[in-house]
């Protein structure tokens, strides 16, 4: 199991909030991969903040509202 | 699984396979035959394999195009940090067999050992780019 980043996120439970939004429907508006959704998500991942900001205003909220950063 | 990633999946093997034939091939016959070196007609064989690849590579970029054309023009920026670690990696080993081949040529080795340790650093390269690339697909980066 690869170590996850520092970066945390609450994508899937604003997806969820936001009318069970699919991984396909978020990566099309974000314009990435559903793969790289699900890498996000996971953990994987971490995205570049243009890609954070767009997550981020897809679900019309700030910024670390969607992202955390683990302090260990 | 996306398009770059199954295109990684495809080279590796590909590479794998074409390269894995060719110095089988070559090498054999110097094991298994006593004919010098220089005689073996690698020379063919080696752009050919070239040719091969690239048919190969070709074709079954199309046939993984056609089956999923709404992904085939994918390229995000997870794709492209990973090909670019990928490929950072992959071009150490790259200069390793630029530097073979330099201290091969100073002894004045024979051209069939300069051009196969060359070769052979070219596919290492991709062979370590394919399977770092695809570590990082599977495990993240």
């Amino acid at each position: 199991m690869a170590k996850p980043t520092r970066v945390t996120n609450q994508i899937r439970r604003m997806r969820f909030e936001a009318g069970e939004m699919t991984q396909a429907a978020l990566a099309d508006l974000v314009g990435v991969t559903r793969q790289t959704i699900i890498a996000i998500e996971r953990g994987r991942y971490s995205p570049s903040l243009d890609m954070a900001f767009k997550i981020a205003r897809v679900f019309g909220v700030a910024l670390d509202d969607v992202f955390g950063y683990r302090d260990d | 699984m996306t398009f770059q990633e199954k295109s990684t999946w495809i080279m590796l093997a590909l590479v794998a396979a074409v390269y894995g034939w060719y110095f089988a091939v070559v090498f054999g016959d110097i094991v298994t035959q006593e004919a010098p070196i220089r005689d073996i007609a690698y020379r063919g064989m080696m752009l050919g394999t070239v040719v091969v690849l690239t048919s190969l590579a070709a074709a079954t970029h199309i046939v993984i195009a056609v089956a999923s054309p709404k992904e085939a023009n994918d390229f995000d920026e997870r794709d492209r940090q990973i090909n670019r670690f990928g490929e950072y990696v992959g071009g150490f080993v790259a200069a390793g067999a630029a530097f073979a081949g330099l201290g091969l040529a100073m002894f004045e080795v024979e051209h069939f050992w300069i051009a196969n340790a060359i070769l052979a650093g070219l596919v290492l390269s991709e062979v370590v780019s394919g399977v770092i690339k695809v570590v990082l697909y599977r495990r993240g980066l």
